[in-house]
């Protein structure tokens, strides 16, 4: 059994221009100690998912409308609240995209920190501190004795998110879901945010749902790569099969949209248009409108081929074998 | 050994002297600021003093009376919790403050200065104990005091040449500044011009016009403070859970604000109060909260629709907190900015209103509060009975319109110094 199973889940939002589909029967698994990228496009639904998990979305307007959640065999989106509670920062911890708005301001780091253990763990207040020292520590935070009393607005950026890292790990969870937990970092403080949450990962063996549209960091990261579109998986695939053998038209183009190190001073790439928003998602497979392989069939659902290892693509028209290693062998 | 913790000590100071400020600092720093405002703070905790330590300058009981046949006493300070003499609770609980709040004050005083030098870590935990402890002791002899009302039969204290005239024996006796009594007034002494003895005159009833202003500070004070506290507890829990909740519990909310809003709350506090027959105080306290607290709950709701949704409380929800926690714990402490603003107006506020209400004689005519003197005035057309209050009604209440811009623009961070 896996750690996580997401099972067709459907979120909607219900609004003023109707029922928005965001999240349109997304599957995918995450088992012990695997990492999983889910990438694609700002608006294609990856938030959505990640926040569905533990029920943080809104509501309303959102809602839970389809599918299961299963962790450690529990239906996580039918559970009662106060069990889901328990879950909650317990057993699956969560980082947020934006460092700076994720720390209550008029709290220290280190009240933040002692309270998420002191409610999920029998300890007295001096465990729970000694337990938030050791954790900016481990999270390279300098001077954690002196960095405990500190308020969010004395902390860059990087430190906070080291901070929330800290917190989010302080339970040691089974699964880590990081929502874009680099985009507001500059690169130098990327990599070693993502080398932090791959160290952490090994020692507790934790599963890592992990949120991003930077390829690269799922290169670096994943060891299986889920990619939504529009609310909708389009190819899900091992990370390493993935960057050999991108079989959706969709994956393809994400992939010939990386800068070319090959051709300096070429043009870049792109996708024409943009993910539409979810009030006119098109009928059938849903990247149709955008798509250079499209034909009249793929105005009807797309069929799923299985090409085996986990490799599943939706899609009328998949990349034949020689054209995915035409396209992996530009690449490099 | 000294020498390591005399380092120790060092060190400890050193950390205390780079620490980063903290919000309350950094607003407290921008305060002290403007001038205008710490003059009218000083201002404001000269008249509180002023009314904690009223019997001290005015009460006709003296501080220690002695005669051959009575002995020594203290008649001033046994009559500070003499409900026959104090009537009102709103004076015991000020004599409560002179008597119990001077002692516990001085070893919280202390307990501030002897942790000045620490760090942050260390000083907090010590200061907050400290006056938890104070607090506590204060709440209980408050709660004793009114559990247990003393009832010590009427004596009246002759000055003292009319108490030789009348016993013909030695009398020793350290009277106030002010030997009169608020409430009880000299036939002989009626509508007297001001003197030396009476500074502001006498009115109607031969009371001391300047013993009664002072006294009224104490009702004045009263009910600015807990009018407002009342209200802005209140306003602040619904707008909470209307601003949090939204959708349906909202729309409900916001409607009963509009109707609430929609009444001039003038008319309906005077409706109101003409209802109410033995109008004590606390009645129109509660009057006076009761149109009052849609104004915190509109500022509380704006704050939390626009903070529900921000990162951080979808964080606190990750961690597993409960509701509860989640509004009362992490959003409202950011949210009571405003309110702290619209209070500090509000206190003014609610001092005119109690003034009004009893300049239209529809107060509670037992205590001295300013608008009952004024009202007297004006039935009498004694002038001093007009100017006195008037002046008092117009410091206090510039005074607190003063503090309340100087901690509305020390928390705009757009006009920091």
């Amino acid at each position: 059994m896996a750690l996580l199973e997401v099972d067709n889940l459907q979120t909607h939002f219900f609004t003023d221009k109707g029922q928005l589909p965001s999240v349109d029967g997304v599957s995918f698994e995450i088992e012990k100690g695997e990492t999983v990228g889910i990438v694609g496009e700002s608006g294609c639904g990856k938030s959505v998912t990640a926040m569905s998990i533990l029920r943080l979305i809104p509501q309303p307007p959102g809602r839970i409308v389809g599918g299961q959640i299963r962790f450690k065999g529990r239906d996580l989106a039918t559970m009662p609240i106060d069990q889901l509670r328990k879950v909650r920062g317990n057993e699956i911890s969560v980082i947020f995209q934006e460092p700076m708005t994720s720390l209550n301001p008029v709290y220290t780091v280190g009240d933040q920190i002692m309270e998420a253990i002191l409610l999920h763990q029998a300890v007295e207040e001096e465990a729970a501190r000694s337990i938030a020292l050791e954790m900016l520590d481990k999270v390279g935070i300098p001077e954690p004795v002196i960095s405990i009393d500190k308020y969010p607005h004395q902390m860059s950026g990087g430190q906070k998110q080291r901070v929330m890292i800290a917190m989010a790990l302080s339970c040691q969870p089974d699964l880590l879901i990081a929502d874009e937990p680099t985009t507001a970092l500059d690169v130098t403080i990327q990599a070693q945010i993502l080398e932090l949450i791959r160290e952490l990962q090994r020692t507790n063996d934790m599963g890592v749902m992990l949120i991003t549209h930077d390829l690269g960091v799922v290169a670096e990261s994943c060891d299986k790569v889920v990619v939504l579109y529009a609310g909708r998986v389009a190819e899900t695939a091992s990370a390493v099969d993935l960057f050999d053998r991108p079989t959706h038209p969709y994956t393809a183009g994400l992939l010939q949209a990386l800068p070319d190190r090959a051709n300096p001073g070429a043009r870049l790439y792109t996708i024409d248009g943009m993910v539409p928003p979810p009030t006119d998602f098109p009928q059938g497979c849903r990247f149709n409108n955008r798509c250079p392989r499209a034909t009249p069939e793929c105005q009807t659902v797309p069929p799923l081929h299985d090409l085996g290892d986990g490799h599943k693509v939706w899609c009328h028209h998949p990349l034949s074998a020689e054209e995915s290693a035409a396209l992996s062998g530009e690449d490099a | 050994m000294t020498s390591s913790n005399a380092d120790t000590a060092r060190a400890a100071e050193l950390a205390a002297e780079r620490e980063d400020p903290t919000y309350g600092e950094i607003v407290w720093g921008q305060f002290t600021k403007r001038k205008m405002a710490m003059a009218s703070m000083w201002g404001l905790v000269a008249l509180l003093l002023l009314a904690v330590y009223t019997p001290i300058l005015a009460s006709n009981k003296p501080f220690i009376w002695h005669t051959v046949a009575d002995g020594w006493s203290s008649p001033w300070l046994s009559s500070l919790f003499d409900r026959n003499f104090y009537e009102n609770s709103v004076d015991i609980f000020f004599n409560t403050l002179l008597v119990f709040g001077t002692l516990v004050s001085i070893p919280v005083l202390w307990v501030f200065h002897s942790t000045k030098r620490l760090p942050r870590r260390d000083r907090q935990p010590r200061r907050r104990r400290a006056l938890q402890i104070a607090v506590g002791v204060f709440v209980v002899a408050f709660a004793g005091v009114e559990a247990f009302p003393q009832q010590a039969p009427k004596t009246v204290y002759p000055k003292i040449e009319q108490a030789l005239e009348a016993k013909g024996e030695a009398v020793t006796a350290v009277y106030a500044p002010l030997p009169y009594s608020f409430r009880d007034g000299e036939l002989t002494e009626v509508r007297k011009p001001a003197s030396v003895a009476h500074p502001l005159g006498t009115d109607n009833a031969g009371r001391d016009v300047l013993t009664r202003l002072i006294y009224g500070t104490r009702i004045s004070l009263t009910v600015g403070v807990f009018a407002v506290a009342l209200y802005v507890t209140f306003g602040t829990i619904v707008g909470a859970i209307a601003g949090f909740y939204g959708g349906r519990i909202d729309m409900a909310i916001q409607r009963v604000i509009e109707v609430v809003i929609c009444i001039p709350s003038l008319f309906l506090i005077l409706t109101v109060a003409s209802f109410i027959e033995e109008r004590s105080i606390f009645h129109i306290m509660v009057i006076i909260a009761a149109v009052a607290w849609t104004s915190p709950a509109r500022l509380v709701r704006a704050e939390f629709l626009r903070m529900r949704n921000l990162d951080f409380v979808s964080a606190a929800r990750a961690v597993g907190y409960r509701e509860r926690r989640i509004i009362f714990q992490e959003i409202l402490p950011n949210a009571l900015a405003p309110v702290l603003v619209a209070a500090t107006f509000g206190v003014a506020r609610a001092i005119l209103v109690e003034s009004t209400m009893s300049f239209l004689g529809l107060g509670d005519i037992t205590v001295p509060s300013w608008g009952q003197i004024l009202n007297t005035g004006r039935t009498t057309g004694i002038w001093t009975l007009i100017l006195a209050p008037g002046f008092a009604i117009f410091l206090t209440v510039s005074l607190l319109n003063l503090v309340g811009e100087g901690v509305r623009d020390a928390l705009d961070p757009k006009l920091r110094k």
